[in-house]
């Protein structure tokens, strides 16, 4: 039996990672999961609105203002209200992620519609496209880039979120923090719970930044 | 044919936009809607094709009442092109110009074949069709703009200002090109513009818009002619109207009809009779239906011994007579070079009507010169007093 405390930083992360491999990937698709479903959720519920607050400018402002405010309030708080309504478990992390991955979503969808030439859409209209039409061949292509780069800074927030999981046992990588904060000398297992939080987070923008570059209709 | 009846549009219940108009376009007419901004004429034009819908009276289309047709049928109908192109970004050229085939669905074939038939018509390189906008030029993103308004072949195409935007020489290309497309499928065009050239360019009628009515609605001759108040007149400019009125003057207008002539068969005698009494040098020799068949002058006369020959034996017959329905301006360089002293004036059946005299041209030319100056000197002192 080794003594782990007395191997360096790194060989006492690499030697977690190999005791206890098949436990942090299992972690890491939990906590990817619940990140994702909340983001997923909100871009089919922030999308539609979104383009519905495009052509009524006037409700517009209240429904983005009152997004504002619920963004303010600090993650730790808002999971600990809904945890009175929806109990404890991964569907209150899902939830939480939601709340907070609206706003951005919402907002970006907003201004892309908006953003969209007056003289495309007129034009759109002059040559007889229907009202559906409209949406999914002009509005819908120029404004997807912007639309995903909301969708990318609510998955960046959701990955923050869902790491309070750990608080309302639903798991996650923030287990690994958790308990890497409860041992003593636990440096290191703090350190194996933050890198695949931040890979995560790091990827996931990567791959994002990339999709929001594809849809960019400027791009070709 | 379209036909707006007693259309109105009026904006929060006040503003006017489009008061009261009554206006016809006859199919294969190529109308321009002329005015200032705010005039009502692109307001009119998106009546046509229910881009707004007339507060009072009715537009109907070959006789069918437009607020009748489904809009979105309607307009695929109706080609529409506008300044700033409207070209979706996302999409390619091909993509672009087939956008109304498209949407009527036809074949993916036929859509290839028109866009193809289209790019060589406005002579742009086919390879462009799958090139995106962004990557044209101004002028090439217009013909695209063009081209897909006539894509599905439309009965009607609408304009508004389409080439607005683009410098004098592409501009004036385009202008060849919108003449021809329309000669060729004979669309019935209404083209918004507030460049009276244009207007007068292209335009079968021009309507004058101002403050929501049509001021005058007719021919660019008829306008150029008899501008039908004050604001037509400043609006078509007053320079444009001189140069009109120099320019449309026909020979008929200018010409001496006082004229003195001598019939076939009368003798050398009678015309120096008739040319002492009256105290000229030239006579024209008319048969009896006034036909012109030659003059006699002084001059001949005066080497004829015989003084009872026929006039029709010593006349000079090789004169070349003026038609008193040619401008005018294209002739007077020619007349003032062949230094003829006074040159005959005939109608379309060879008639003599009259004479041009060099006198005549003086006088004109003294016009013209005297009332360029007196515009010009006009010009300066508003210019100063601004």
């Amino acid at each position: 039996m080794i003594d782990v405390t007395q191997l360096p930083l790194w060989e006492q992360i690499v030697y977690y990672y190999q005791s206890n491999g098949a436990y942090v990937f299992e972690q890491f698709s939990r906590h990817f999961l619940m990140a994702i479903y909340g983001v997923l959720f909100a871009a089919i519920f922030a999308i539609p609105l979104g383009f519905y607050l495009a052509r009524t400018t006037k409700i517009a402002d209240w429904v983005l203002g009152i997004a504002n405010v619920i963004q303010t309030v600090p993650s730790l708080a808002m999971l600990s209200i809904l945890m009175l309504a929806v109990g404890l478990g991964p569907n209150l992390v899902v939830i939480t992620v939601f709340i907070y991955s609206v706003l951005p979503i919402l907002r970006n969808t907003y201004a892309g519609v908006r953003s969209v030439d007056e003289n495309i859409l007129d034009v759109g209209k002059g040559i007889g496209m229907t009202k559906w039409q409209i949406i999914y061949k002009i509005e819908f292509p120029l404004s997807m880039s912007v639309i995903m780069g909301g969708v990318r800074n609510a998955f960046i927030m959701g990955v923050g979120v869902a790491t309070l999981g750990t608080f309302v046992g639903a798991s996650g990588l923030g287990d690994i923090l958790q308990q890497g904060v409860n041992a003593s000398d636990g440096a290191s297992i703090i350190i194996a719970g933050v890198l695949p939080i931040s890979v995560m987070a790091i990827i996931g923008d990567v791959f994002l930044t990339w999709v929001e570059n594809k849809l960019d209709p400027m791009s070709h | 044919m379209i036909e707006f009846k007693g259309v109105s549009k009026i904006y929060n219940n006040e503003i006017k936009a489009v008061d009261n108009v009554d206006l016809e376009i006859q199919d294969g007419e190529f109308v321009c809607f002329i005015g200032t901004s705010g005039s009502g004429k692109t307001t009119a034009l998106r009546l046509i094709n229910r881009m707004h819908e007339p507060t009072y009276g009715e537009i109907t289309m070959n006789g069918e009442k437009i607020k009748m047709m489904d809009p979105v049928n309607l307009r695929r109908k109706i080609g529409y092109a506008i300044q700033q192109t409207g070209l979706l970004p996302h999409l390619t050229i091909y993509e672009n110009v087939v956008t109304v085939p498209r949407l009527l669905e036809w074949s993916e074939e036929k859509c290839r074949e028109t866009a193809e038939r289209l790019m060589e018509r406005v002579d742009l390189p086919l390879e462009l069709l799958e090139r995106y906008p962004s990557e044209l030029s101004g002028g090439q993103q217009q013909r695209i703009g063009v081209i897909r308004a006539l894509a599905a072949n439309p009965g009607t195409v609408l304009m508004d200002e389409p080439f607005g935007a683009l410098d004098p020489i592409t501009r004036d290309a385009l202008h060849e090109l919108v003449i021809e497309l329309q000669e060729e499928y004979n669309n019935t065009f209404v083209f918004v513009t507030h460049d009276m050239d244009e207007a007068l360019k292209l335009g079968d009628r021009i309507a004058i818009w101002h403050e929501g009515k049509v001021v005058q609605y007719d021919t660019p001759e008829n306008i150029l002619a008899e501008p039908a108040n004050d604001y037509v007149r400043d609006f078509v400019g007053r320079e444009r109207l001189f140069d009109a009125k120099t320019s449309n003057i026909t020979v008929k207008e200018v010409m001496n009809s006082n004229v003195l002539t001598i019939s076939l068969g009368k003798s050398v005698s009678d015309a120096l009779t008739t040319m002492h009494s009256k105290g000229v040098d030239t006579l024209f020799v008319v048969d009896d239906y006034d036909k012109l068949m030659g003059r006699v002058t002084i001059e001949y006369i005066a080497n004829i011994k015989n003084k009872s020959r026929n006039i029709t034996e010593i006349m000079d017959d090789s004169i070349r007579p003026l038609r008193e329905s040619t401008l005018i301006q294209n002739q007077l360089q020619q007349v003032l070079k062949t230094g003829r002293s006074n040159i005959p004036v005939v109608d379309s059946e060879g008639r003599l009507t009259g004479i041009i005299t060099k006198t005549t041209l003086v006088n004109l030319v003294y016009d013209i010169i005297w009332n360029q100056e007196e515009i010009e000197e006009e010009i300066l002192v508003e210019g100063t007093s601004e």
